[in-house]
């Protein structure tokens, strides 16, 4: 193997790492995926396991990257896709620090399946991430 | 002679059958039909009754003075401007606290169906189009409006005053007498002691809570008694009729507001909005729970007054109704247009899919249920009543 190539495996390891550890670091709640190719990692923790019907919920959502930007314009939205409605209230957006927001106020009035969807502009371009929860 | 002989008859009989054993004689063993994934969710539809909490923007909820004087409030025509119509009217007793009528009257024709006031303390909203946030400030509506009471805050301020009676309770319960020169701080008083007598009336328990709490304990043999077409129903109710999707929880809706397939037209031409106009009244209202009468905004907090949207689904919408004693309190709907149980199961197993909001949830669909599962269904919501 080329003194390059070993450098390159080396380098792209690293890279790696740094890249995984920018993951572990990002928020403590569940992991959201992204809707399209993007360098941004997004997780969202609504304080627990268990989140259930019937009770206003707050949701914090930390957005993390491994370059200096500061992204603005964030929204969260909670639908269910399978009955193709979303919450009747809207969610009130705090900014808590660089790239980190709670929403709070979201009431989800029905047991099923609901898409949590956070979208926020950055570089030029919006970018969109959704998580699908349980709730019962 | 003849029973000596009847008995005796009887009596060898008997003791044949006793004789060829149990093996023979086998009572319709009780059973539970349901299984998983519907147990759990008959569950979360209690336990029942709630515990009492106060209510944290009235600060006489939960005293026995102003339910006392509350009592007397809600039952009084004088009130009235012609001295006729008391919140009783519309909301008796007998009737499971609404008025048996398809629409009430008041002073004048009220274009909707009386709500009962069973368990009305655990509401988030208030009224079929929800445009109040609060039991007290849903009691103010009323009085003033010129259908039902037809009164203003000055006549209700002097009536009290006026009345030597009135005037010791509202002293004892407020602490002073009622002050004439503020009429509209006196009109929130009252309604508060009427909200505070509201909050006592509360349904008891039924044949679903004795079985939910023994599925819950899990004692199938006290569970299994629950009659078997209630338990039929159950599954209609929790499984493919998607009923417990909207009429979630121990009161049987999740406070919220649906189309349900109901006409909204309340005569040509003319149509009843439902939460959408709802909506706007609760936001011009001085007396919602983010105006200046919330005794304690620390805790009864308005988030949902400030965050509920206007959405353009909202339009006739009505609130979820909650189902339990429904059998005191027929006929149904926002309209009072169906008579029975029976024709609202019929309503929803024949639902016409036109009249649904098109960028509505899409959850509601023709169930076309059998005469035996209309049956089962009606005798499961029969058994969420206590008589
Ligand atoms: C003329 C008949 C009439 C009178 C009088 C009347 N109500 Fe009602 N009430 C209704 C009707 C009809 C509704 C349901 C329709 C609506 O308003 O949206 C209702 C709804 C309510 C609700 C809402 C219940 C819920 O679950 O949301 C409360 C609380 C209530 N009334 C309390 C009162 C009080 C207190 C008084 C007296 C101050 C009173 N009502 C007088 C007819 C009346
Ligand atoms: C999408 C939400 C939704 C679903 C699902 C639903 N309902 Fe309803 N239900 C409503 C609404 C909203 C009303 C009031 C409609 C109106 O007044 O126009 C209502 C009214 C009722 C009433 C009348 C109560 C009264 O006091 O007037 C009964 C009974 C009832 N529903 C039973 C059922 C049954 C049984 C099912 C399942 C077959 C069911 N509902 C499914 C929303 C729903």
């Amino acid at each position: 193997m080329s003194r390059k190539i070993k450098v390159a495996l080396v380098a792209s390891a690293l890279l790696f790492a740094c890249s995984a550890s920018a993951t572990a670091m990002c928020g403590s709640g569940l992991a959201m995926t992204a809707e399209s190719e993007t360098n941004y990692e997004v997780s969202m923790d609504a304080g627990g396991e268990k989140i259930s019907t019937g009770e206003p919920l707050s949701v914090d959502v930390a957005i993390c990257s491994n370059d200096d930007v500061v992204v603005d314009r964030f929204k969260l939205d909670a639908t269910m896709p399978a009955h193709g409605h979303g919450m009747n209230y809207v969610p009130e957006i705090k900014e808590q620090g660089k790239n980190q927001y709670t929403a709070s106020g979201l009431f989800l009035h029905m047991p099923g399946k609901w898409r949590f969807e956070v979208s926020f502009s950055a570089d030029g371009k919006t970018h969109r991430f959704f998580r699908d929860v349980d709730i019962e | 002679m003849m029973v000596t002989r009847r008995n005796s008859i009887c009596f060898v009989f008997a003791a044949i059958l006793m004789w060829l054993g149990p093996g023979l004689i086998t009572l319709p063993v009780a059973q539970v039909i349901l299984t998983g994934d519907k147990i759990k969710a008959i569950k979360r539809h209690g336990p029942w009754p709630p515990v009492f909490e106060e209510d944290p923007s009235n600060r006489v909820s939960g005293s026995a003075l102003a339910v006392e004087f509350g009592r007397k409030l809600f039952l009084d025509p004088s009130l009235s401007r012609d001295g006729d119509v008391a919140c009783v009217t519309c909301h008796l007793p007998e009737k499971g606290w609404s008025d048996g009528q398809e629409t009430s009257k008041g002073i004048s024709q009220l274009d909707r169906n009386s709500q009962s006031l069973y368990n009305v303390r655990n509401n988030r909203w208030y009224g079929l189009d929800g445009r109040t946030d609060s039991l007290w400030a849903h009691s103010i509506g009323p009085m003033l409006d010129e259908r039902e009471m037809g009164t203003s805050p000055e006549a209700i301020a002097s009536a009290l005053a006026q009345d030597a009676e009135y005037s010791r309770m509202y002293e004892q319960v407020y602490g002073e007498p009622p002050d004439v020169s503020d009429p509209q701080a006196v009109m929130v008083n009252a309604a508060k002691a009427i909200a505070a007598f509201q909050e006592t009336i509360v349904s008891w328990r039924t044949p679903f809570d004795d079985f939910r709490d023994a599925l819950a304990n899990g004692d199938m043999e006290a569970a299994g008694t629950y009659p078997q077409d209630a338990q039929r129903g159950a599954r209609i109710f929790f499984g493919k009729g998607n009923c417990s999707l909207c009429h979630s929880g121990p009161m049987f809706t999740n406070g919220e507001f649906a189309d349900a397939g109901m006409g909204y037209f309340v005569r040509p031409g003319e149509v009843d909005t439902g939460r959408h106009g709802g909506i706007e009244k609760l936001r011009a209202s001085p007396f919602n729970l983010s105006g200046k009468f919330n005794d304690n905004p620390e805790q009864a907090s308005d988030w949902a007054t400030r965050q509920v949207a206007l959405h353009p689904k909202t339009f006739g919408e009505f609130k979820i109704p909650p189902l339990r004693e429904l059998t005191q309190t027929a006929p149904y709907m926002h309209d009072g247009s169906l008579a029975t149980l029976e024709d609202v199961v019929r309503h929803y197993s024949e639902i016409d899919e036109e009249r649904l909001h098109a960028d509505g949830e899409n959850i509601l669909r023709p169930l076309k249920l059998s005469e035996q599962e209309i049956a089962d269904l009606v005798a499961f919501l029969e058994s969420l009543s206590s008589f």
